[in-house]
């Protein structure tokens, strides 16, 4: 017999952002740019943050701009992710839909 | 799940100390409520004035304010060397935003300082100009200034900023280096303090709450500015509970819940108001990424567009006429002065869609465009506004999106939806779904000092519906009003009676939580005021309707709102939020009522009506049109400017 809890209903989006423990250096600023509190610093110093509230993520990208060891992810929620159609072919594709193409577009914004 | 403690899975403790009640006395001369855009240039210019200052904002300052970590354009950037126009003959031209003809005074002052404001901007480090020579070929660009404009090519009203992304780090640094100016993050200002704590009486300060600690503060200050963005923003949220999806139904940030227009509200602040309907602004919860979806306009402004087959759809002026070239796209047509709000967009008869000439989804093609524009909306625009650089331009590109190659789906709406002209989805990010319409709230209705009604108080930015880009000349210049003001006013004394009563309302909530009858989270509080509004002033209202709206939240506000609770900084401040979130329905429900009772009575026509409310009654009073241009002010524009402005010249 498995195990199960008694835990509340988890909200949605259910990970808007999601920190990689191993490249995180647990710096915090990520949370300190965090202006909805989405990301709070964790109590036990150096470890990584905690997504605590994200069901108030603005999808603002901050966090993501501020870490400076690519440990963060934004993830926009299944009804945000719109189509793309490849012009020449036809082909679609959704934004982090199961066959999106490599990156192929690498210009970073202008200044 | 990468960490246990994420989600709350396993509670972990609050990660700062937890000090409620403690109190941080500060006296300033001049305090700034809110540092966004327009807050931001409001404390660098009072700072630089000699006022001591305090600049609070309840976020990190360097992504605060209603478009997050900066803006792609300068909007109504008139007073540009480039301009075709001068601010004083932009305001004689024929209503058709984004700045011009039918503003006010506060039009004229956001134009007029604009360009100034720019160059302040520059000098803090902001690059906004096409100095390395990307766009050398575009025809946006201005040889000589090497500055970029957006929209209309002829007019040269709207400067892209590159770089823009980073604006409000530029000002955050602004600010830490002005030595008169301190800088307060993760504060809340909860209420405005004044004289004797009388409603209406000149301005003593505020108090505030540190959403990571708890902790209140109490500011003593001679002029307080509020620039916490005004009811422009709120539209939505005022009506619609967004459920748990707070990213994505929002057209500005989930912050702007309204504290501004509460507390300005409270202490008794005229509120300016056009008789007229509008609608509440935002793109609700059915919205999609700013930005980022399909569509010809704004930003995207002037994006071929093509049908599911890959028909192109023509574009059209506001003649009607069908245009051949890009070029045209960005041209005022004939006999319009200037574009403004009344751009070309792609035509599409709705009877086209129904019968299948042209199917749906309909895509933006940024590749139909030369190299020069599609860099310049996806690049300098995209890549540019602070809510998209990560969000859609660093995302989308992730995800395989390429702007050279891609096109972009639009949103699938009704037929009727792409009529011409401008029916939902030109006017910006697209919508499918209705939502409710408000009466018009102008924000906090000020003088040409930019001054309210309450001595002593100021507001800028969106408060005062200069909104986006022209918030940070509006900003500025209430900055050195402010700064003037403090200097030649003796400071009024903070009322401690006012003080306990604004303390018992902040902390009631954590006081609260335990007691059996606790039961009200912020998010029920929430949806129950959004319902009040739902029924009593949705598209169908009366003033009965409204009146029983303001009965309903009275009712809510003596009963379930003692009841709400809070377990740590974070639910409290939110807590708080939802209260002035009440406190704006009940400002759109007075609002409503007066228009209702003046259109009965018949009075106040061709007038403007300004509301505020006083010991319990709501005041209804009228001034005569263009006021601003009558005694006691100057019958011009620039002679108001020059004499509200004169002591900043001889500082310079």
């Amino acid at each position: 017999m498995e195990k199960a809890y008694l835990v509340p209903n988890p909200v949605a989006p259910g990970e808007p952002v999601s920190i990689d423990p191993e490249k995180c250096v647990g710096c915090n600023s990520c949370a300190k740019r965090c202006r909805v509190q989405t990301i709070m610093p964790n109590p036990e110093r150096g470890k990584p943050p905690i997504v605590i509230y994200p069901d108030e993520c603005w999808f603002c990208g901050c966090c993501v701009e501020a870490c400076k060891h690519g440990a963060i992810k934004m993830r926009y929620p299944i009804n945000q992710r719109v189509f793309f159609k490849r012009k020449e072919t036809g082909e679609v594709f959704r934004i982090g839909g199961p066959d999106s193409p490599e990156q192929s577009y690498f210009k970073p914004p202008v200044g | 799940m990468a960490n246990e403690l994420n989600f709350g899975s396993v509670p972990a403790e609050w990660p700062f100390p937890v000090q409620y009640g403690k109190e941080n006395r500060i006296e300033v001369d001049v305090l700034v409520v809110g540092a966004g855009v327009a807050g931001s240039m409001a404390g660098l210019m009072a700072a630089r004035r000699g006022a001591r200052v305090a600049v609070v904002d309840k976020a990190p300052i360097d992504v605060s304010g209603s478009g997050g970590a900066g803006l792609d354009h300068y909007l109504g950037c008139i007073s540009n060397p480039d301009c075709a126009y001068t601010p004083e003959e932009y305001m004689e031209l024929p209503p058709q935003g984004p700045m011009g003809g039918g503003g006010d005074h506060r039009s004229y002052i956001q134009m007029k300082g604009s360009w100034n404001n720019l160059l302040e901007l520059e000098k803090l480090g902001l690059k906004f100009r096409d100095e390395e020579d990307e766009f050398k070929n575009a025809s946006f660009r201005d040889d000589k200034t090497k500055i970029m404009y957006a929209y209309d090519y002829k007019t040269r009203d709207t400067v892209r900023l590159r770089g823009g992304a980073r604006l409000k780090q530029h000002m955050r640094d602004g600010l830490v280096n002005e030595p008169n100016a301190t800088i307060y993050e993760r504060v809340m200002i909860t209420s405005l303090l004044t004289d004797g704590g009388k409603p209406g009486a000149r301005i003593a300060g505020a108090t505030g709450l540190s959403e990571e600690t708890g902790e209140f503060y109490v500011f003593s200050a001679k002029s307080v500015i509020i620039c916490t963005s005004g009811v422009s923003m709120q539209g939505t949220s005022t009506w619609t509970f967004n459920s748990e999806m707070f990213g994505n139904g929002y057209r500005a940030d989930p912050r702007n819940t309204g504290e501004g227009v509460a507390m300005a509200w409270k202490a008794g602040a005229e509120f300016n108001s056009e008789q007229q309907f509008g609608q509440a602004q935002s793109t609700g919860p059915f919205g999609w990424p700013w930005y980022g979806i399909g569509n010809p306009d704004n930003t995207w402004h002037a994006c071929t567009i093509v049908d599911n087959k890959g028909k192109k759809l023509p574009w059209k002026d506001w003649n009607g006429k069908i245009l051949e070239t890009y070029e045209e796209r960005c041209m005022p047509c004939e006999g319009q002065d200037y574009m403004g709000n009344l751009r070309p967009q792609p035509y599409i008869d709705p009877e086209l869609i129904a019968n299948g000439t042209y199917e749906l989804p309909l895509w933006a093609d940024l590749t139909d465009l030369s190299d020069e524009e599609r860099r310049g909306i996806w690049g300098l625009m995209v890549g540019n506004e602070g809510r998209t650089r990560i969000a859609i331009y660093d995302y989308y590109n992730k995800a395989g999106f390429n702007p050279d190659t891609d096109m972009l789906q639009c949103p699938v709406m009704t037929p009727e939806s792409f009529a011409w002209p401008r029916k939902d989805w030109f006017q910006g990010e697209p919508n499918k779904a209705a939502f409710w319409k408000a009466d018009t709230l102008r924000g906090v209705s000020t003088d040409w000092n930019q001054m309210s009604t309450v001595e002593g108080l100021f507001a800028s930015g969106s408060e005062t519906s200069q909104g986006g880009a022209g918030a940070g000349s509006s900003g500025a210049y209430s900055g050195h009003r402010a700064a003037e003001y403090a200097a030649r006013t003796q400071r009024a004394g903070l009322d401690e009676e006012q003080i306990a009563a604004e303390k018992k309302r902040v902390y009631g909530p954590v006081e609260r939580f335990g007691e059996a009858e606790a039961t009200i989270s912020w998010k029920e509080l929430w949806m129950g005021m959004n319902r009040v509004m739902q029924q009593d002033c949705g598209d169908f209202r009366t003033r009965a309707t409204c009146e029983h709206g303001l009965l309903w939240l009275d009712s809510i506000k003596r009963h379930e709102m003692q009841l709400t609770y809070a377990r740590n900084p974070h639910e409290l401040s939110r807590v708080l939020e939802c209260e002035s979130r009440v406190a704006v329905a009940e400002v759109y429900l007075h609002l409503c009522v007066a228009n209702f009772k003046v259109a009965e009575e018949n009075a106040g026509k061709d007038k403007q009506m300004f509301i505020k409310f006083v010991d319990g009654e709501l005041v209804i009073t009228f001034k005569e049109d263009e006021w601003w241009l009558k005694a006691p002010y100057a019958p011009t524009y620039l002679e108001n400017y020059e004499r509200c402005t004169a002591q900043e010249k001889e500082v310079k």
